[in-house]
């Protein structure tokens, strides 16, 4: 939309801000095409995400609220506004931050340094949880073993059980993370490009893991997700971070180019650049979407159960962390992506065949060698005694 | 199974049903007349066989073929012939009930889009040249099918409605002045002016009312306000259902087939999902969908990948028609506007289909696998006749702050979803007292009988009688976000004086939009619109919570602090 020329003939302002109409604008905002001025972006951006919280109810007053931080761009602005918000509005939180260090050298211990930063400049205690602590592998060591390509697959599992993890260490009622509305809306196209129903019913709630209506009885961890920057723009977070000369680390992954979801990735970019509001029109369909597959009763959604292994919440037998664990740790890499049972039997086949004990690699050549190398391989997640070192609460 | 040539040899199951018969050489139904025929390895006699029905058809009902012109259904029309034609021996038997009953094709001629430059230079604008209706005409006569054709712009024909005779155009009006509006960052809220058309001195029914001529401007000047592409091609969308749906009524039919590809239906699941329009996913890209009353609408091709009809059309030698859609390149001014939604979306599925070709197939599939909402089709979206969810323009509030610093933003807290204008002008009604007889959500009238009228609804101002009737309020979110690129300096404001209104107004919306305007306010026919009693109450219909809320206002607390 145009912004405003001049406008008032008492206040001959070259170009003024479209809200306040006081101060001269000097950015565009990517949501609505107005033209601003800082304070006013501030003003819009910090009220939204307030109304978000509050709209949604997200939190109770004197919850223990764990940030998932990564050092990224999100998840410091994320950090940053609900410390602000809280102050301001008095939700009355108790703030951490929570960080996973997966082991990508280059990367993220270069990010973590950040998250440090962080805690030191907004005065939030830090925990930082490893991979390697957690799992014995670090991304570093599973892209040696299984290569590029469902290397993310890996890391997400992972990430996903890490983080409850460390909440559980840091006893936390709620994590906080920092996915933003460009995420938000990718996933959904992601989701009906693959098919994949469940996921396309989850994706657009702004709390996830709400198990409060499930009466099943299964063990859980009750911390609850959510997800305050749904309706914000990533440009917007970036312009934000920027103004307020916010410290944050910004390279990619780097371990990630061929993901399939960067070709939803670079048409939503092209969407945004036809139509501004076409993320928020993404997540508003995602949501009506996600109804009618609800509303579907032939659509099986799973139904939930505990990891004989860990005890972690899973649909299967074995949670996804734990098969994927097992896959690496027996030199199956490809055990808990694609056709698990058939890769079991393939190897069963092959243990019958040779005699052997460790069955014969599958993918990349080095497989087979990886899993007698590793001296500290943790197959029972749920016994954090184990660990020869306790994360401890880094605290400022 | 053995395999002898010399003689037939007998299945199983023709084993066990000579087991199974016990009158055999006698018709099984009857069971005294001799058997003549041996169908599914029961016997009948002829009498039997005439009133036993070989395909599961209660009552068959007449079938309305949408024919572009392009492959795909040009394939739809042949492969209904296919499918349609009976084996001889049940053909002559008169009282075999078929499948379908009457096949009709209908074409809707985009010729007027397509090439400005002639037309213009033109002066019989009725001219056949680049006229897409007479090569429909020969391909549906080539089947016996009946043909029906109507022009694109034959939308602003007052015909071409429900009430066969719907004599209003909208123009719609922004609520706030057009400063203010550029500035806010929100979509603006439009009102909208039912005007009736002049009245025709003749009173005869066929007499055309306006030109064609007079029809394509009326076209071009609403896609000229268009500031995108994507905004262009979806309105005119809107309208080519909505001729569809309307030739399918004329000719008793149905059900209206389309010749919807997988590729197209894949292409369609994304683009609607990015314009917004996820709550009536399910109705348009469904194999069969109950939507619209009394019409069902089937899309039986949509199993079949474009390339495949391609070349089922061509093997076949089926002639298609060149170009039959409407070019809208012409009205793009800048190069940046070249992109539409709908085309980054074909080639992006194209594209991803290339690499990964399961796409369409897995996109169709999730599709496939949703419920349609739960929307009754009287409370439909005024622009594309789909279903309506409540609290849009809500949410879309919640989410966008528009308000400086220590500014009170009392669209957020009022919880408006009406013409806020109404509100702080006028003083609040008790209950839903206005004329419209309720609330939008109050249960319709019956279907309206023909009228003429023409009502220009200006926004209610507290000087000026009330006739503006609402419009954004009425909408679906896709429309609500499709119509922020409407041009706003070709609507007048609010505040304008009616001169002013008359003069800087410079595009009508179609006639069908009026019908369901008025419809949706409760009015069963324009004549009963026009005649409500216009001083004492505003036209727009009031919702009872909110009017409430603003006679307890004062007492209200606002709450801003976050505990439950």
């Amino acid at each position: 939309m145009p912004g405003a020329t001049d406008a008032k003939p008492t206040k001959p302002l070259k170009n003024p801000c479209n809200l306040c109409q006081s101060v001269r604008a000097i950015l565009k905002r990517p949501k609505t095409g107005q033209q601003l001025c800082k304070e006013c972006f501030f003003h819009v951006f910090e009220t939204e995400i307030h109304n978000t919280i509050v709209d949604n109810k997200l939190f109770n007053k004197g919850d223990r609220v764990a940030i998932g931080a990564s050092g990224g761009k999100d998840s410091t602005v994320l950090a940053y506004v609900m410390k602000l918000l809280n102050d301001r509005y008095s939700y009355g939180l108790d703030l951490v931050l929570l960080s996973i260090d997966e082991g990508i050298t280059g990367y993220r211990d270069d990010s973590l340094e950040t998250v440090k930063r962080n805690r030191d400049q907004y005065q939030i205690p830090l925990l930082i949880v490893s991979y390697k602590d957690l799992y014995g592998w670090s991304m570093d060591d599973i892209v040696k073993e299984i290569g590029r390509k469902n290397n993310c697959t890996f890391c997400g599992v992972f990430r996903r059980q890490a983080l409850d993890r460390g909440a559980i260490m840091l006893n936390v009622d709620h994590i906080v993370t920092g996915h933003n509305a460009d995420d938000i809306a990718e996933t959904v196209l992601m989701n009906i490009l693959r098919g994949d129903l469940p996921r396309l019913q989850r994706c657009t709630s702004i709390i996830t893991n709400d198990t409060s209506e499930d009466s099943s009885g299964i063990e859980t961890s009750k911390i609850l997700r959510s997800k305050p920057f749904k309706y914000t723009y990533e440009k917007e977070i970036v312009m934000y971070a920027y103004f307020k000369k916010l410290d944050y680390f910004s390279t990619e992954c780097i371990y990630s180019p061929n993901a399939y979801r960067g070709h939803a990735r670079v048409f939503l970019k092209d969407l945004e650049a036809v139509r501004r509001t076409a993320i928020v029109d993404i997540i508003h369909s995602g949501e009506a979407l996600s109804a009618s597959v609800q509303a579907n009763e032939s659509t099986k959604l799973p139904t939930m159960a505990n990891c004989t292994r860990c005890g972690y919440i899973s649909s299967n037998e074995l949670c996804k962390a734990c098969l994927l664990l097992e896959g690496l740790n027996k030199g199956l890499p490809q055990l808990g992506i694609g056709h698990t049972t058939k890769i079991r039997r393939m190897a069963e086949a092959a243990n019958l065949a040779s005699g052997l004990s460790s069955p014969a690699s599958l993918s990349s050549s080095a497989a087979s060698g990886a899993a007698e190398e590793n001296i500290k391989v943790v197959t029972h997640i749920k016994d954090l005694g184990q660990l020869e070192t306790m994360p401890s609460l880094d605290s400022v | 199974m053995s395999c002898s040539v010399e003689e037939p040899t007998m299945t199983i199951a023709e084993k066990r049903a000579k087991d199974r018969a016990v009158h055999v050489g006698f018709c099984c139904k009857c069971k005294h007349a001799k058997s003549t025929i041996t169908v599914r390895y029961a016997e009948y006699c002829e009498t039997a066989l005439r009133n036993a029905r070989p395909y599961r058809v209660i009552t068959p009902e007449n079938v309305m073929l949408a024919f572009s012109g392009g492959p795909s259904s040009r394939a739809l029309i042949h492969l209904f012939d296919v499918f349609h034609s009976l084996p001889p021996e049940v053909a002559t038997n008169k009282k075999q009930p078929k499948i379908y009953n009457d096949i009709h094709v209908c074409h809707i001629d985009e010729s007027c889009l397509l090439e400005p430059a002639q037309d213009r230079e033109q002066q019989d604008i009725t001219s056949s040249s680049g006229s897409t209706m007479e090569q429909a005409r020969s391909i549906a006569a080539g089947y016996g099918y009946s043909f029906h054709g109507v022009a694109i712009e034959d939308i602003y024909d007052p015909e071409w409605t429900d009430s066969r005779c719907f004599e209003a155009v909208v123009t719609l009006i922004t609520s706030l002045p057009k400063d203010q509006l550029t500035t806010s960052g929100q979509a603006p809220e439009l009102l909208s002016r039912i005007i009736p058309t002049p009245a025709s001195s003749t009173s005869e029914e066929d007499a055309p009312k306006l030109s064609r001529q007079e029809k394509i401007n009326k076209l071009k000047a609403l896609l000229g306000a268009c500031t995108t592409l994507t905004a262009k091609e979806t309105v005119l969308q809107h309208f080519r259902s909505s001729l569809l749906i309307q030739l399918a009524k004329r000719g008793q039919c149905t059900i209206l087939a389309l010749g919807d590809s997988a590729t197209r239906v894949a292409i369609q699941i994304i683009e609607l999902t990015s314009i917004g329009r996820g709550y009536s996913l399910p109705h348009e890209t469904s194999l069969l969908s109950n939507w619209v009353q009394d019409c069902k609408v089937i899309r039986p091709l949509k199993d079949c990948l474009v390339k495949e009809l391609d070349s089922f059309c061509g093997l076949n030698g089926l002639e298609l028609i060149e170009r039959h859609n409407a070019q809208l390149d012409w009205t793009i001014k800048t190069k940046a506007d070249i992109k539409s939604i709908r085309r980054l979306t074909d080639d992006f599925i194209t594209g991803l289909d290339k690499e990964f070709p399961s796409t369409v197939a897995t996109v169709c599939r999730t599709a496939a696998k949703l419920t349609p909402p739960e929307a009754t089709y009287d409370q439909k979206c005024p622009l594309c006749l789909g279903p309506v969810q409540a609290g849009v323009q809500e949410w879309k509030r919640r989410i966008t702050v528009t308000t400086a610093p220590g500014e009170v933003d009392t669209t957020i807290t009022a919880n408006t979803s009406n013409n806020t204008e109404t509100e702080t002008k006028d003083s609040p009604d008790g209950c839903c007292s206005s004329d419209a007889g309720g609330c939008c959500t109050s249960s319709q009238r019956p279907p309206c009988t023909s009228h003429q009228t023409t009502i220009t609804t200006t926004t209610t101002t507290t000087t000026s009688p009330s006739t503006s009737t609402p419009f954004s309020s009425l909408l679906c979110y896709g429309c609500l976000t499709n119509l922020r690129d409407l041009d706003l300096k070709f609507m007048a404001s609010q505040e304008d004086s009616s001169d002013e209104l008359m003069s800087s107004t410079s595009f009508e919306l179609p006639p069908y939009v009026a019908e369901t305007i008025v419809h949706r306010m409760g009015f069963a026919s324009l004549d009963e619109f026009e005649h409500r009693s216009v001083a004492a109450a505003p036209a727009t219909a009031v919702d009872p919570q909110e009017s409430l809320r603003t006679q307890i206002q004062e007492f209200l607390i606002p709450s801003d602090d976050e505990d439950e």
